[in-house]
């Protein structure tokens, strides 16, 4: 039990009664080294800094120890302190340097910095509770027990396109009264809810930010009801090494990171890879308005993306850009991945406003972008899978385009767009949805169907329950006069603005869900669906709930027997998709026919088999899947599968293809008709009694299997 | 923080209380040890437990499956709520074999030891 005593593991110097040594200038941030805790930091620009230590909770630090210039190694300050006692410590830096913003210098040594590499930040243990107003360092920095069992635990590997992700808020999937759970809104509550994510179906759920940040970094009111509007999406960063402490149960004992471990090795357990939603493009410190936090303080022209005059660059909306092909902070960003990647078993990421990661350091975009290409080949994220939100807020839009280096995945926003105004019964897209539906092969040629996350909701605008319940956006409860949030939702309404009685048109609506959901689950490529569109969420028609810590937010799990209907139609069109390869193929189609078994892969048809017509006017289209192509799974090919999508407002009669011998249509699904009727359990499929044609209702979608 | 030992039978129950924390565990870890290597058949009694944190739950662990390993049969009984809770949502729990109290756990040690 006793290793080999090490001869540098004493110290050497004494600085205002601090036994301490040189430390060693890698990795950055707290480790632990035999007897004591090595500390450090970058700044090029810094002339000094200085290690702050308190006591946990306390106003005043007990001690500051600047450490000594013969302890700087290249830009990094670098020292082992000896004898603290970890559980009671909280840790931050001063540093001292030019405050000459024209040269994009802002020191500020009055102000005490939270170190960009802390574990875990204090501060906002509980989430919402009001900070103490006194307090001029708020965010510090703990120390925390990275040793954990994860026993035989390691990311699922499961290949992307057999993913079916669920973007889920951590607080917002359990803070309602309705839960039930005992910790609501925290890591541990989702553990909790792990069997009805199960019986979902979904094997992915995508975070949304759970790094670090501050739910009090607004000031405004809600103008209808007076509440206090809060950062609750969290696209904020303050701490990208550190769990956000107010989303856990026992974040009091600081024990946030074991409790978000247990809950990735619990969601392994059941087979739910877990994805992090990353915010690289900005941090909290907004622009030269802004509170000095950390990266401001600690060296802003490395950092931030700034003008020539020293102003911040805004690519990002929120006021300042972090520069992400700097050499540092490239460094910083694949450190971070890295570490939730191999110390949290993360299987893959999101990368909000992703077209910043290829600007360079005055905004420019690059053709290949370091960070980009680094973060392609990295040896530790090999297996990661890694999505770009492919566009940003200052006019780069890279959807089929972002640099991908036959890894990145993107947010098809074409694939949204297509298929609302497809399903909302829009004329002149039948020819791009067709696209959308084989994966894109437009936008992905070359790159295969996974390139492609389709989805049709995301936290970003309408609900689907809205997107059929709303012209209009409604987002006045926002304070920023409904002047924000998408004004292009190709949403419909279905004959009234909001909340109905009218039975005709709340089955509509329910339908043109069902028509999506149904849209969605047998396109090519990776779908992805939005918490709370499964059993009928509705914003009220807010489509921008970012500062809403309330019902607008949180999943209502009395909507789960009320809206026990849209529940059942969800988890059978992800079991359909689950059990039929034909529907998760990674390359794209071709059109032909490839095994010689006299139907091409794929083929489309109007109301009439084998014809197409692609004019302004057509809404009826349907689509015929082989599953003679499907990769073998247990020798056995997969079914074919028809697909009749009426987005006409009058029923119409599709002439069915015929299907090879002793085949038969079976049906599966129809969106027209009422609940159990709808759809049934993948195998146990009706036959059809007329083989030639299929009535497809009005506005609603068919799916056939033949076998 | 205190310990103090019983043998019922064939159950040494080492009875731990007050608060495990970096700054009481050396203490308890030496209690522990030094009783353990006269048994082989230990319950450790939490009940009295009213705090435990990071750094005191790691060395339970460890000093769990160092008797386990070395000595013989141990578990741990009488978690308060609190306690609880904290090893449940912090994954150590599933790591212990752990009764609800003294008394049970006594009767399913004698069985096993």
């Amino acid at each position: 039990m006793h290793p080999p005593g090490r001869i540098d593991g004493h110290p050497t110097h004494f600085i205002n009664g601090f036994a301490v040594r040189a430390g060693k200038p890698y990795p950055f941030g707290v480790t632990y080294v035999p007897g004591g805790v090595n500390f450090a930091i970058f700044s090029r620009h810094a002339t000094s800094c200085t290690l702050v230590l308190f006591q946990r909770g306390a106003l005043e630090p007990f001690a500051e120890i600047p450490i000594p210039k013969e302890f700087i190694v290249g830009n990094v300050y670098a020292i082992t302190v000896f004898g603290l006692d970890h559980e009671d410590l909280e840790y931050g830096f001063r540093m001292d340097g030019p405050y000459l913003p024209h040269q994009g210098h802002r020191f500020d040594p009055s102000r005490i910095l939270l170190d960009p590499y802390a574990r875990a930040v204090s501060g906002r243990d509980m989430w919402g509770q009001l900070p103490i107003a006194e307090n001029p360092f708020q965010h510090r920095g703990l120390f925390i027990s990275d040793d954990y069992d994860w026993e035989d635990d390691r990311p699922l590997d499961i290949p992307i396109q057999d993913l079916v992700i669920y973007e889920m808020h951590v607080r917002g999937f359990t803070r309602h009264p309705s839960s039930g759970v005992k910790y609501a809104g925290s890591y541990a509550a989702v553990r909790e809810k792990i069997p009805y994510l199960k019986t979902l179906g979904v094997n992915c759920v995508e975070l949304m930010p759970v790094f670090e940040f501050d739910e009090h970094e607004y000031d405004r009111v809600n103008p209808l009801t007076g509440e206090k509007l809060m950062n609750y999406w969290g696209y904020s960063t303050l701490g990208f090494f550190a769990p956000k402490a107010g989303y856990a149960a026992t974040s009091a004992l600081g024990m946030q990171v074991d409790e978000f471990k247990t809950m990735v090795k619990e969601l392994h357990r059941a087979g739910i890879e877990v994805f992090l939603d990353v915010v690289f493009n900005h941090t909290a410190e907004g622009n030269e308005l802004g509170h000095t936090i950390s990266f401001r303080g600690i060296d802003n022209k490395t950092y931030y993306m700034l003008a020539p005059d020293g102003r911040y660059m805004n690519f990002s909306g929120t006021g300042n850009t972090m520069n992400c092909n700097n050499p540092v902070v490239r460094s910083m960003v694949i450190d971070c991945l890295r570490y939730w990647v191999s110390e949290y078993h993360i299987d893959g990421f999101r990368f909000d406003l992703a077209s910043i990661l290829g600007r360079d350091q005055y905004g420019n975009p690059l053709a290949n972008p370091p960070l980009l290409e680094q973060l392609a080949y990295d040896p530790v994220l090999a297996n990661c899978k890694l999505i770009a939100e492919a566009w940003d807020a200052g006019g780069l839009y890279q959807v089929g385009s972002f640099p991908s280096y036959g890894r990145w995945a993107e947010w098809n926003g074409k694939y949204r767009d297509s298929l609302r105004r497809f399903i909302k019964g829009d004329g002149g897209v039948a020819w791009d949805v067709a696209q959308r539906i084989q994966g894109s092969p437009d936008l992905y040629h070359g790159r295969g169907t996974a390139a492609s996350i389709n989805f049709i909701t995301c936290h970003d605008g309408f609900t689907l329950m809205d997107l059929y319940s709303y012209n209009y956006k409604h987002n006045e409860a926002n304070g920023e006069n409904n002047q924000d949030g998408a004004n292009d939702n190709y949403s419909w309404n279905c004959g009234v603005e909001g909340e109905t009685n009218d039975p005709v048109i709340i089955a509509l609506r329910r339908r043109m869900i069902k028509n999506a959901i149904t849209l969605l689950m047998v396109s090519q490529g990776v779908p992805m669906i939005l918490m709370g569109d499964e059993v009928g969420h509705t914003k009220y028609g807010n489509n921008n709930t970012y500062c809403h810590d309330n019902e607008l937010n949180w999943f209502n799990w009395a909507l789960v027997e009320k809206n026990a209907d849209l529940f059942r139609y969800f988890k059978e069109m992800i079991a359909f998709r689950k059990s039929h390869p034909i529907l998760r193929q990674r390359e794209h189609f071709t059109h032909t026919d490839r095994v010689k078994s006299g139907y091409p892969d794929i083929s489309w048809h109007t109301t009439n088999a084998w014809q197409t017509d692609w004019s302004e006017y057509v809404r009826t289209i349907a689509f015929m899947l082989n599953g003679k192509h499907a990769i073998y799974e247990h020798g056995v090919y997969d079914d074919m599968i028809y697909v009749a999508m009426n987005m006409h407002w009058d029923n119409h009669v599709f002439q069915l293809p015929a299907l090879p011998q002793r085949t038969k249509w079976r049906v599966f699904a129809d969106t027209s008709r009422p609940s159990p009727y709808d759809i049934c359990s993948p195998g146990s499929e009706t036959l059809l009694k007329d083989q030639n044609k299929i009535v497809v209702s009005a506005r609603s979608v068919v799916v056939l299997v033949g076998r | 923080m205190f310990t103090n030992i019983e043998q019922i039978s064939k159950v040494m129950v080492i009875n731990v209380g007050g608060r495990l924390t970096s700054a009481t565990l050396a203490q308890m870890q030496d209690d522990i040890l030094q009783a353990a290597k006269t048994s082989s058949c230990i319950l450790l009694d939490m009940s009295q437990v009213n705090f435990l944190s990071s750094a005191g739950l790691r060395m339970l662990l460890l000093l769990y499956r160092h008797i386990g390993e070395n000595h013989g049969k141990i578990a741990l009984s009488g978690l308060t709520e609190h306690v609880h809770d904290v090893m449940s949502i912090t994954g150590f729990l599933d790591l212990f074999t752990v009764y609800y109290n003294r008394e049970e756990g006594i009767k399913n040690l004698e069985r096993a030891c």
